[in-house]
């Protein structure tokens, strides 16, 4: 497969990941908020969590922290440029791709764009249908696409992104004032489709522990840090065609160190370190195998390439988003 | 803008058809032009537009309204789009599509064929002679100076022996229809013809919209064409001897036929690659892969001569591979179409290919050209100064209908621009009559209406000639223009080849 075809299918899948976890967050943690006491006041403030715990930063606009996230143009990570990214990557491999799935994201695309400034529910309309469409889009891949290197990008770029955000969901109470770090536990599970599989295994109880444990730790929760990491180990081996538990690259034996770090941790020895320490020390892990991804598969070129996985990440945003404007 | 409501929308603008649906021939006017549906006069259809006038006029608003409905989902979802920069948002477009098919009778069609293959075998052969003996030349059936003179000749080139004497692979002519109803050429393209697409699209569109209309009708397929395209690109590739690799070459998604390319290299199955995927080491080309590098043969490139090779032609493109020509040189990899095919394209060229056909296959032009002036002939030049007003003046070298002024339709300043620039560069510039291309039944507002159209047939040749039955009918969708650019207000229409009845029962 050409290197430029992996990297696009590769954010194909990372961006419509990135716009999916996005709308659960926003979902989630409106519905919170309703419950919250300081709801009453409406205070744009309660959403500043959010920013952080997606390295959006401080946004000072006057458009508001929700807009900023769910639909401004300024903004090269809210769900409407993600989407559009996510689009313009499969634009560029729609020869390689189903139909379904460039006809999915092509009028996932066209339908948030008609959706007018002046609706009331246009954010919550956003978030919804991209949610939506995100599962509609992982349902046709799976049933319509080869297993073959086109599959193993595809999904690598699921779960790195779908670990990355699970742990940085896990982040939010970090966030949070003291009196509601706890309820913020129902939020974080239900922005990962969790609380059915919490109740299942806790009971009605939601605490720090078991929510944490079950979203970082599971083997078999298909969004905990621990099933994606050990999916994307899988399909790095299934594409180079390695052994598992051998490495040829520095980007399996990132994974595999990762995932080894996941398997034998618990929730107990988090403490040591505090949970925002250590989901910090998984993302960096992360980016780290991102980078390594992009320099075994995607950055062959002769054309200088990139030298850090900063300016790699950056290149891609901005490359993406010059083009849009 | 009358006709804009019958246009398929822009994504951005959401245009929809009319509500009020009445596709009646009522007050129906061929004027004083050929009309491809109806005898002159407008009372009688042609025979081989009986059926779909008759199913058009019967059918009910609502289901008509349904079926535009219809075609046009299917269009937008697709994203059988071209890109227009002119509002700095790079707004897709759907090509506007008129639901009336054009049809052409399997009689007409032979004879259409039979002139398209011999142009293009004529084509061919004065290309691989101008490259090698220049036989044309030395005898002074072409003048030398014509060539040479040529912005597109790449006589650097010369010397080359490509695999079975193939310049133009793939040939998009343009065929118009006078006043008689005579099929004409009126231009060759023979660098990067586009539109195949939606020949293709149109026709999927068209049979999921009236099924019923198209069976009746028996019509030939063009569905074939990608087949018979990648069977040309096999057909070309210097290592015979293995399943040769094949990519097609794009200026990447932002280019305004990148659909066409993405849909293309998927019908075909090979990698539709940019630039920046291929490199070249020992005069070989390879494309960078997930697993290594990986030796191409044969390049179907969208990307003009100019770009291709940033340490060969224009030093500034991006788009292109550096040292492609060293590889193509040393007769590694071939490319579709070949290097210095912009020649036959020159306008001044064409004007000499009845004489080519006479030359090199001792026959007469089955399908005539248009009357053309050159501005380097003497005589010419001085009939084209003085009537500007009347004729038709075309720069020998642009396309997409830019560079060219109609005399009629033109203010007095814009004549005069053009005597001066013709004046400046007699080279540059031919005349031709005003022709008034036939006109076809097309939906305007809520009736029918005639309007210009031309055909673009497609021709491919590797190691033997192919000619697909059908081709891109465009049409101008302004009243009165005769300009059928899809950069200057065109549309298209499926073009309905129909089999000949008396062979219909063995296909």
């Amino acid at each position: 497969m050409l290197s430029r075809v992996a990297e696009n299918l590769y954010w194909m899948s990372r961006y419509i990941e990135r716009a999916d976890n996005l709308a659960r967050l926003v979902t989630a943690h409106q519905n919170e908020l309703l419950d919250a006491t300081s709801s009453l006041t409406g205070d744009e403030h309660d959403w500043h969590p959010l920013l952080e715990v997606t390295s959006m930063g401080d946004e000072e606009s006057e458009e508001g922290v929700v807009t900023y996230m769910v639909s401004s143009q300024k903004n090269p990570d809210s769900i409407l440029n993600c989407v559009h990214n996510a689009r313009e990557n499969a634009r560029a491999v729609r020869d390689q791709i189903s139909e379904e799935m460039w006809l999915e994201l092509n009028s996932l695309w066209l339908d948030l764009k008609g959706i007018k400034d002046t609706d009331p529910n246009r954010h919550q309309t956003i978030c919804e249908m991209t949610m939506q469409s995100s599962l509609m889009f992982l349902g046709i891949a799976e049933s319509s696409l080869p297993r073959t290197d086109i599959w193993a990008f595809v999904k690598l770029g699921s779960y790195i992104e779908r670990a990355d955000k699970t742990s940085r969901i896990v982040d939010l109470p970090h966030f949070l004032p003291q009196f509601e770090k706890d309820s913020a536990w129902n939020t974080m599970l239900r922005a990962c489709s969790a609380t059915a599989e919490h109740r299942h295994r806790f009971g009605g109880e939601v605490g720090s522990a078991s929510a944490s444990g079950l979203l970082l730790f599971s083997a078999t929760f298909p969004r905990s840090v621990r099933y994606c990491v050990c999916q994307m180990d899988e399909l790095l081996h299934r594409i180079s065609g390695t052994n598992l538990g051998d490495y040829l690259n520095e980007a399996e034996r990132e994974t595999g160190a990762l995932l080894a770090r996941l398997n034998f941790a618990g929730v107990e020895e988090i403490g040591e370190l505090g949970l925002h320490d250590y989901v910090d020390s998984i993302q960096t892990d992360l980016n780290e195998i991102g980078w390594a991804i992009a320099q075994r598969y995607f950055l062959l070129r002769k054309d200088a390439p990139p030298a850090s996985a900063e300016e790699y990440v950056t290149s891609r945003m901005h490359a993406q988003h010059q083009q849009q404007q | 803008m009358s006709d804009s409501r019958w246009k398929l929308p822009g994504l951005a603008s959401k245009l929809l058809f009319p509500v009020e649906v009445k596709p009646l021939f009522e007050n129906y006017e061929t004027e004083s032009f050929f009309d491809e549906a109806f005898e002159p006069g407008g009372d009688r259809c042609r025979a081989s537009y009986e059926g779909a006038a008759s199913y058009f006029r019967e059918m009910t608003p609502d289901r008509m309204q349904a079926s535009l409905r219809s075609l046009e989902r299917t269009f937008l979802k697709q994203g059988v789009t071209f890109t227009v920069y002119s509002d700095g948002q790079g707004t897709e477009r759907i090509f506007p599509f008129d639901p009336f098919p054009r049809i052409i009778p399997h009689e007409e069609w032979s004879v259409i064929d039979a002139g398209l293959r011999q142009r293009i075998k004529a084509l061919n052969m004065f290309l691989a002679d101008i490259y090698s003996d220049r036989r044309i030349l030395k005898e002074g059936i072409v003048p030398d100076y014509l060539v040479k003179t040529s912005k597109h000749n790449r006589a650097e080139f010369s010397g080359l022996k490509l695999p079975h004497d193939t310049y133009i692979h793939i040939c998009g002519s343009d065929l118009i229809r006078d006043d008689q109803g005579r099929y004409c050429v009126l231009e060759d393209n023979g660098r990067c013809p586009s539109g195949v697409s939606y020949m293709l699209e149109n026709r999927v569109a068209m049979k999921r919209t009236f099924p019923d209309l198209y069976r009746k009708m028996n019509v030939e397929r063009v569905s074939p064409y990608p087949r018979e395209l990648l069977k040309t690109l096999k057909a070309v590739s210097p290592r015979q001897q293995d399943d040769p690799v094949c990519v097609l070459l794009t200026p990447g998604q932002y280019n305004s036929a990148y659909f066409e390319h993405t849909f293309l290299a998927q019908q075909m199955g090979i990698e539709i690659v940019e630039g920046r995927d291929l490199t070249v080491e020992n005069e070989r080309v390879y494309m960078h892969t997930t697993q290594g590098l990986v030796q191409v043969d044969v390049i179907y490139r969208r990307i003009d001569d100019d770009f291709l090779d940033p340490h060969f032609f224009r030093r500034d493109s991006t788009l292109g591979v550096p040292d492609l020509m060293k590889a193509y040189r040393a007769g590694n990899v071939s490319l579709v179409n070949a290097i210095g095919t912009g020649v036959a394209d020159d306008k001044a060229t064409y004007a000499y290919v009845p004489d080519m056909i006479r030359f090199y296959l001792g026959e007469d032009a089955i399908l005539p050209n248009i009357e053309t002036f050159l501005g380097s002939r003497d005589d010419d030049l001085k009939y084209m100064l003085e009537n500007v007003e009347n004729i038709v003046i075309k720069a020998v070298d642009e396309a997409g209908g830019y560079g060219m002024l109609i005399g009629p339709a033109s203010t007095k300043e814009e004549c005069e621009d053009f005597r001066r620039r013709v004046k400046a560069n007699p080279r540059g510039y031919i005349g031709q009559p005003v022709i008034s291309l036939s006109r076809h039944p097309t939906f305007c507002d809520d009736n029918l209406e005639g309007r210009h159209v031309d055909l673009r047939p497609f021709v491919l040749t590797g190691e033997k000639t192919v000619v697909i039955p059908g081709g891109l009918t465009r049409v101008a969708l302004r009243k009165g223009s005769l300009v059928v650019n899809s950069s200057q207000g065109g549309g298209s229409k499926d073009t309905w080849v129909l089999r000949d009845p008396s062979q219909s029962n063995a296909s």
